[in-house]
């Protein structure tokens, strides 16, 4: 039977309960924003007793369903004022649902200074005494973990950045190599766990087990049918896993759509220096890995590790939004530097995308000249000091805009956004200004299952069509991230709509349901409105659903665009009355 | 008439003499785009391009000086990007199903 777990850092207790009814039939994301949307007060302080970190797996986390195992983490954002989830792949989220755990809700604040660690195994959880791991970074954290707890555990973490509670800190989780390089990144996330005293989560699958099933003959078919998609489709099965995300930096490139020079331009002329396919050449020379899998019922194995020129590890393979941000962004090139810098970020707990857009914006201000890399590496690791310096830079894009006097600051809702000019690709420029999330890609980046009406006449330049494509893309990335798949598993869906029934039929074979796949959009609704609401009650109005005025006077080379989609329009996305 | 190739990806290693993934591509006056991925060998190969940066919506004729991108179906990564630059033929394909 599914349980939630109830810790109250106020008075160090730990309590299992049934999943409340009103929760049931939720997981992932859905399942931690309709905890925060009930049991926060939206006009509380982020890092204050009355906010409430809620982790959460899948509703198939812990099955054998391929990419299953992300973990949702959600509070009232720190960054936005408002309701967040961030997800991120790794064991974690594998391991809580083989202890038959649903949701952890962390409530009320350690004493000041206090730092303790949530070990969780089949027996139960208790919060330990974690002073051994005061200040230490991420990767540190785990080792020290690792020799305390063993290496069959995974650990969920937060680095000096979380501790110190600064606005860009996340919370990461540990790959499958218990390496801390998955992160839960956006929105400040860290700070509100660090304000609890909480630096880790440790958890021991031994003695757990796959879920209960409510017809395991029906769920071992569709699992199995629904991992062939994945192996066999030609982006899940071909690109993701020999290019990685980074592949995109060369084609935004050519779409004019690269942010360069904090939003200035779009195209950065050293492109191809830090794309994918140059960082699998470099990867394969080094004797790297460019096939990797974070979790490990991953089939899609998107990431890679990166090595240095002796062969050493760095870090695993940057993302595409991780190498733009700090790469062409940052006016750029070398992606060595960008590799260290990527570390480093995993190492304190930070947003990369957070920190890269942050850090162009400083540029901007003058703090550094744009392509100056070394410069941008010694002022991050002025974060892991915490000196003033670091403490700004760690607050994001907007505190960093504010201290240093810049009027072009590309935040929604104090989020910074990431790889995509909305000049150049207007549909992703109307999910940034929408979604409740501030700006944020993955809010709409899968897929409708009518998508592909839509994309037979979408013109990326042209408002026609973005609207649409909008809201299908937010209400099934709400869905997907319910259910706890990786946002990959998109791709599939867009050509064989089977493998979303796939999806159901496992949902119904797991708990008993009768859903079908028209159900599914109702889902992704659902938890949308809820967000949505949640925001409402925090102050948020439609006014804030805008992107920097920036964008709408300044065209954008190579294109001479602006976002040009009306308010009215915008307002229009998320309507769900009309 | 020349126009600049510049290839994605895995389509990298289906033409020989790139540099940066690039090439110059000499065509007869008026070339089309499906002209153009003919002459590469990679008809059937693309799913997305794009032709100045831009979409094309239908196949046509290029001028001298253009840039084309080819990408193969492995490299639709980003939705906002693989439903805006679908190839015309594609294209075609999607409207005849639906």
């Amino acid at each position: 039977m599914a349980k939630l777990l109830r810790v109250n850092m106020s008075e160090i207790i730990t309590k299992f309960e049934p999943v409340p009814e009103q929760y049931l039939g939720l997981g992932g994301r859905g399942l931690t924003s309709a905890i925060v949307s009930n049991e926060v007060d939206p006009t509380c302080h982020p890092i204050g007793p009355m906010n409430k970190l809620a982790i959460a797996t899948g509703l198939l986390g812990g099955t054998n369903c391929a990419n299953s195992g992300r973990l949702s983490i959600g509070a009232k954002s720190p960054l936005t004022g408002g309701i967040k989830e961030s997800n991120s792949g790794g064991q974690p989220g594998i391991h809580l649902g083989r202890l038959d755990i649903m949701a952890i809700v962390v409530e009320g604040v350690a004493e000041a200074g206090k730092y303790y660690k949530l070990v969780i195994n089949a027996q139960g959880a208790e919060l330990v005494p974690a002073d051994e791991l005061k200040g230490l970074g991420n990767y540190d954290t785990v080792e020290k973990l690792k020799a305390a707890h063993g290496d069959k555990c995974s650990f969920i973490s937060i680095g000096q950045a979380g501790e110190a509670m600064l606005t860009a800190a996340s919370i990461a989780c540990t790959d499958t190599g218990l390496r801390p390089t998955r992160h839960a990144g956006r929105g400040g996330l860290g700070a509100v766990m660090g304000s609890k005293g909480l630096k880790a989560v440790v958890i021991d699958p031994a003695g757990g087990h796959a879920p209960e099933l409510a017809d395991p003959e029906a769920f071992k078919a569709a699992a199995k049918s629904f991992a062939k998609f994945l192996t066999s489709h030609p982006v899940t099965g071909e690109g993701l896993p020999t290019y990685g995300t980074d592949i995109l930096i060369n084609i935004l490139n050519e779409a004019g759509g690269l942010p360069t020079r904090n939003f200035s331009e779009g195209r950065f002329a050293d492109a191809e220096k830090v794309g994918g396919e140059h960082m699998n050449e470099v990867t394969t020379k080094r004797g790297g890995v460019c096939t990797h899998g974070c979790m490990t019922s991953c089939v899609i194995r998107c990431s890679g590790l990166y090595v240095d020129e002796k062969g050493d590890y760095v870090t695993k393979w940057p993302e595409y939004e991780t190498v733009w941000a700090w790469g062409p962004n940052c006016g750029v090139s070398d992606l060595d530097l960008i590799a260290q810098i990527d570390r480093m970020c995993d190492d304190f707990g930070l947003d990369t995308i957070e920190m890269g857009t942050a850090m162009a914006v400083a540029m901007e201000g003058g703090l550094l000249e744009f392509g100056d890399g070394p410069g941008a590496l010694e002022a991050l690791s002025q974060v892991g000091k915490l000196t003033p310096l670091g403490r700004i830079l760690g607050c994001g894009t907007k505190a960093v805009g504010q201290m240093f006097g810049v009027k072009r600051v590309p935040v929604v809702k104090g989020q910074s956004m990431p790889a995509y000019d909305p000049r150049a690709v207007k549909g992703v420029g109307v999910t940034y200004a929408t979604t409740p999330m501030g700006a944020d890609h993955t809010a709409g980046y899968a897929v409708a299952t009518n998508i592909l009406k839509v994309g037979g006449d979408l013109d990326p330049l042209k408002p026609h069509g973005q609207i649409e494509l909008s809201r299908n893309l937010q209400i099934a990335t709400a869905a997907i991230d319910t259910v706890g798949l990786c946002l990959f598993v998109a791709f599939p869906v867009l050509d064989n709509p089977e493998s979303l029934g796939d999806v159901v039929t496992m949902l119904n074979a797991r708990f008993g349901w009768q859903l079908t796949v028209d159900d599914v959009p109702a889902v992704g609704q659902k938890v949308l409105e809820m967000e949505l609401d949640f925001n409402r009650r925090a102050g948020f109005n439609k006014s804030m659903d805008r992107l920097p005025d920036f964008f709408k006077r300044e065209p954008l080379r190579p294109h001479s665009e602006v976002f040009d989609i009306s308010d009215e329009e915008l307002d229009r996305t998320l309507d769900f009355s009309s | 008439m020349q126009i600049t190739v510049k290839l994605a990806g895995p389509l990298r290693k289906e033409v020989e003499g790139l540099v940066g993934g690039e090439k110059q591509l000499d065509l007869p006056q008026g070339a089309t785009v499906s002209q153009a991925i003919e002459a590469l060998g990679l008809t059937g190969k693309v799913r997305m391009l794009m032709l100045n940066g831009r979409p094309l919506l239908q196949d046509g004729p290029m001028s001298d000086g253009d840039r084309l991108m080819l990408l193969p179906p492995s490299l639709a990564y980003n939705m906002y990007v693989a439903t805006n630059f679908l190839a015309p033929s594609v294209r075609e394909d999607i409207r005849k199903k639906s």
